[in-house]
């Protein structure tokens, strides 16, 4: 996995070097995009759902970085009464924070000169965290990375819709590792 | 046939006499300039005379000296135009939609026809309906004198008769099976219809062979000067409609609906575990209509109708039991081709000339297999009820002088009817019935007179000849229609005509299935007959914003025909004829009134029908006189409309109707069974013992809908689209469609027969079907967007693609 993961980014970086000197609309942007998502079981139960509200700023012609903070609320077992004979395991809901700094390469300035496209193509990369109550877990502060791609629409200059799909994968041996769609509104001037 | 000598003497005459005339004609069409459409009722005045265009937007008006003829109709701008007086003229007059762009407007009081209600599809497009887009059927049942057979039937019962009796036509093409959803919708796709005439009294000569209405609906043709198109997405279906010209003297039609729920049906009986069948059901239906004009005195029409509905059953796979399988198909519909050609022979004389074969049928089938120990064992079966026609009608109208219009014809057709035909693969013989080939010939002359003392006399003789094998008869029909006029507003009308139909239905009330039956009239079930008289008054008041109307009418039937009590169908047996109860006879009578509102913001109708129907068979209520099945002896429509302003409106209507008639349990007894107890001694069971029949009604159906449209134009003022959001039984009340005696109201009945359940009394419970129902819908037209404004198909793309 490490092996691709640098495999891409070398990629990246020979796009990015052949594109040098192209007309871009990615510098010098300030972008907000607040993204969410359900999930849900095989029930039909909402299970887990968060959003999150990033602000990123392009510091090249076409890589862009970032902060996002936000809120997930998660099922989680309580962990309180666990301990007891027989144990006992009760699962609630937990609203928690999680937050991440991310990265986008953005693919339409080495196709499309000008900055009027409504489209924006770009793939992300993210280092996130969370804290979860010590009530539900003995480790709170949580990490994880995520790399996928992206695609916003905008209605008008400044605003248009959002969606971003990849693979989030837990840092801890044994994490999780799962497929995650995002959606969302953006904002970008 | 000693009719058919005094027919032709009369055309003579009239011809002869109209040669002694000095007077010339101006005759014409009357279409819609955008699009080419006839216009249905354009008003024509020259001097104090007038005239209206009739269902081919056909009109003639004599004229003695130079002046000018003025045309109009509602929501398009007048004309007028100078002919001269010493030769006859025919002319091709277009009118602009809109209003107040001619040269002066006319003011010609709208006056009702006594005999026919009208709807145009701008009236239809006004009432609320569950579909979220008009229903013909469903609007005609607003008016006084029809009545429905339950909630969510868009069946039509006119005057006491029975669904059978209606004849429908479909410009002039009889169309057999009339229903989508066992009556919840017709077949009749509102984006094709021009108009609808309806009689319920004294039919015109032309028309026959049907005792209680004619409903005659007029296509439209399709737009000659423009690609036009529009799709409508309803709660039920999708409709498609697409027009436009081929060449310059040839333009098309075509529109087709398709229900979406049967794919949603079938996805979900496809998920759901613990279900054993993949079960759907739906309906479609295509009209397409193709005109030619070669020029400007004649035209040819081909046309083409195609609608079914199924019910389909397919077994899933059982890992089990991999032999088991199981399928059921049931279709049931009817399709139509015709043709037709108009010829303006002159200005005096006019054609109209229709070839078509119909096809109704109604068909089953039934296969199912399973492994044994002796191997797979298949039954397959099929069930078949049909009727084909193939119909052959001239229709000739010669205007003789100013006062005296002769319309004469021609209309044959000749039938196939398969009452039932079934058959079972595993059996060594089929239980097959023979087809019945009938002929049913009608010759007609009706002359239409009017006379001094502002009298108007319509005299008309049918002669038919029906055969059926062996079986021979000849009805003569005569029709009598006369009309006074009190002044320019108000008219009296008095009616007799006789009608007589040669095919019987047999109909299964409250059957969404395939429902309907039809049987030929022969040796042992005779054609049946009624007389109907009438007597009316319509009227116009505030330069025709009020028109009422008030009729009473006695109507007789006799020689009816129905199912023997105890039967719903005629499956299973070869003799179907025992199932048949016939040489029943009717009398319906009452009295109607409406009141429509047709200027202002605000739009409307009220109608109050007061009625009664009996009916009385030998073998049925031991031969005692019964009120007849649908009898409801008062009905209330209400509807209006409001215009907030061009682009939105709101609609409602609100019905009452006394509740059916339904045969009552009055006693109860105890009925030994064929089991007997360990003692030997029979289990006892509950039976009923029941009153007379339909001697007790249901409660009252009363319901109000709602709708708001909302429109969106053009600047050009071209309708875009609409949006329609309604509320179907508003204040949710629970109708009664039927009811039944039971144990409770879940439906389940408790076997004393099995033993060690507790007794539970029968009780009487109703089924209600809708209870209020929100409905939205949505239409968008095609290509009426501004070309002026409107962006390529490629700049299209790039606004999508990019900023300005």
């Amino acid at each position: 996995m490490t092996r691709n993961i640098f495999l891409v980014a070398f990629m990246l970086v020979v796009m990015g070097l052949t594109a040098y000197g192209q007309e871009s609309f990615i510098k010098d942007r300030w972008n907000v995009k607040i993204t969410g998502a359900p999930e849900f079981t095989y029930n039909n139960r909402l299970y887990n759902a968060f959003f999150m509200a990033g602000l990123s700023y392009g510091f090249h012609d076409h890589f862009e970085a970032g902060l996002a903070i936000g809120a997930k609320r998660g099922l989680y077992t309580n962990l309180l009464n666990i301990d007891e004979t027989p144990p006992i395991f009760v699962t609630e809901y937990h609203l928690h924070p999680i937050y991440n700094i991310h990265f986008n390469y953005h693919l339409l300035p080495h196709l499309v000169p000008g900055e009027n496209i409504r489209f924006d193509l770009y793939i992300t990369t993210h280092l996130g965290g969370s804290y979860i109550s010590e009530r539900y877990t003995n480790t709170p502060f949580g990490w994880h990375t995520f790399l996928g791609g992206g695609v916003s629409y905008y209605f008008t200059r400044n605003f248009g819709i959002n969606a971003e799909m990849g693979r989030e994968m837990g840092l801890r041996s044994g994490g999780w590792n799962d497929n995650k769609l995002r959606l969302g509104v953006v904002v970008k001037f | 046939m000693r009719i058919l000598p005094v027919i032709i003497i009369l055309v003579l005459a009239a011809f002869t006499h109209s040669a002694g005339y000095g007077q010339s004609r101006v005759s014409g069409f009357v279409r819609d300039a955008s699009n080419g459409e006839r216009l249905i009722g354009a008003t024509i005045i020259y001097q104090d005379k007038g005239t209206v265009t009739d269902n081919n937007g056909f009109f003639s008006i004599t004229i003695t000296q130079s002046d000018s003829i003025a045309i109009s109709f509602v929501g398009y701008s007048s004309l007028s135009f100078w002919v001269f007086g010493h030769t006859d003229t025919i002319v091709d007059v277009q009118l602009m939609p809109g209003i107040g762009l001619g040269e002066f407007e006319v003011t010609a009081t709208r006056m009702q026809r006594s005999n026919v209600a009208t709807l145009s599809i701008a009236e239809l497009q006004s009432l609320p309906s569950l579909t979220g887009k008009p229903d013909v059927m469903r609007a005609m049942q607003l008016l006084p004198g029809i009545m429905t057979q339950s909630e969510g039937s868009s069946l039509l019962l006119v005057r006491g008769g029975n669904p059978g009796e209606n004849m429908y036509l479909f410009d002039h093409v009889p169309i057999i099976y009339v229903n989508h959803l066992g009556g919840f919708m017709s077949v009749f796709n509102p984006d094709i219809i021009n108009s609808l005439d309806l009689y319920k009294g004294a039919f015109p000569s032309r028309y026959g062979g049907k005792l209680s209405s004619i409903v005659n609906i007029t296509q439209r043709e399709g737009n000659n000067s423009e690609f036009r198109g529009s799709y409508h997405l309803g709660i039920t279906d999708l409709s498609l409609t697409l027009e436009g010209p081929i060449n310059p003297k040839t333009t098309f039609i075509f529109t087709g609906r398709k229900t979406l729920f049967d794919f949603l049906m079938l996805a979900a009986s496809s998920l759901i575990e613990g279900n054993d069948a993949r079960v759907f059901y739906g309906f479609h239906d295509i009209n397409g209509k193709i005109s030619w004009k070669p020029d400007s005195r004649q035209s040819f029409h081909f046309n083409i109708f195609q609608g079914d509905d199924y019910l389909n059953s397919r077994s899933k796979k059982n890992k089990n039991s991999p032999n088991d399988k199981s399928n059921l198909t049931y279709i049931w519909g009817n399709w139509m081709l015709s043709g037709g050609w108009k010829y303006m022979a002159s200005s005096r004389l006019f054609t109209e000339n229709t070839l078509a074969y119909t096809r109704y049928r109604n068909k089953e089938r039934q296969r199912f297999s399973y492994g044994s120990e002796a191997g797979l064992v298949s039954l397959d079966s099929w069930f078949l009820s049909s009727v084909d026609m193939l119909t052959a009608v001239s229709a000739w109208k010669f205007l003789a002088t100013d006062s005296w219009e002769v319309n004469f014809g021609l209309n044959s057709s000749f039938s196939s009817l398969l009452p039932a035909f079934a058959k079972h693969a595993h059996q060594n013989y089929p239980i097959r019935f023979s087809k019945s080939n009938t002929s049913e010939n009608a010759l007609y002359l009706e002359n239409n007179f009017i006379l001094p003392w502002q009298l108007e006399l319509t005299a008309g003789l049918r002669g038919v000849y029906f055969n059926n094998g062996s079986f021979h008869d000849f009805k003569a029909e005569p029709r009598l229609l006369m009309q006074r006029s009190l002044n320019q507003n108000h008219r009296v009308n008095l009616s007799y005509m006789q009608v007589n139909q040669f095919s019987h239905l047999l109909f299964t009330p409250g059957s969404i299935l395939s429902n309907e039956v039809w049987i030929p009239a022969g040796d042992n079930i005779l054609p049946s007959k009624s007389h109907q008289y009438t007597l009316g008054w319509t009227g116009s008041f505030a330069n025709g914003t009020y028109l009422p109307e008030v009729n009473v009418y006695y109507k007789t039937l006799t020689d009816l025909a129905t199912y023997k009590e105890g039967f719903v169908n005629l499956r299973g047996d070869a003799n179907w004829q025992s199932k048949i109860e016939s040489g029943g006879k009717g009398e319906a009578w009452g009295a109607e009134f409406m009141l429509r509102k047709t200027k202002g913001s605000i739009t409307g109708f009220a109608s109050y029908a007061w009625s009664r129907a009996t009916r009385v068979f030998p073998e049925i209520n031991q031969g005692q006189t019964f009120r007849f099945d649908y009898d409801r002896p008062h009905s209330i429509s209400m509807g209006a409309s409001y215009a907030f302003n061009k682009r939105s409106a709101l609609n409602l209507s609100w019905v009452f109707q006394t509740g059916l008639p339904y045969t009552p349990v009055i006693g109860r007894q105890l009925t030994p069974s064929l089991i007997y107890d360990d003692d030997g001694r029979p289990f006892m069971y509950e039976t009923f013992i029941y009153g007379d029949r339909n001697s007790s009604r249901m409660k009252n159906y009363h319901r109000l809908d709602f709708s708001y449209s909302i429109n969106r134009f053009s600047k050009s003022n071209n309708l875009i689209s609409t949006w329609s959001f309604g509320l179907y039984n508003a204040y949710n009340r629970k109708n009664p469609v039927y009811y039944y005696y039971n144990t409770d109201a879940s439906g389940s009945i408790i076997n004393p027969e099995l033993g060690n359940v507790d007794y539970k009394p029968f009780a009487l419970y109703q089924y209600a079907l809708f209870p209020i129902i929100p409905t939205v819908s949505y239409k968008y037209y095609f290509n009426q967007r501004d070309k002026t404004d409107r962006p390529s198909f490629f700049q299209r793309i790039k606004n999508l693609l990019y900023h300005d």
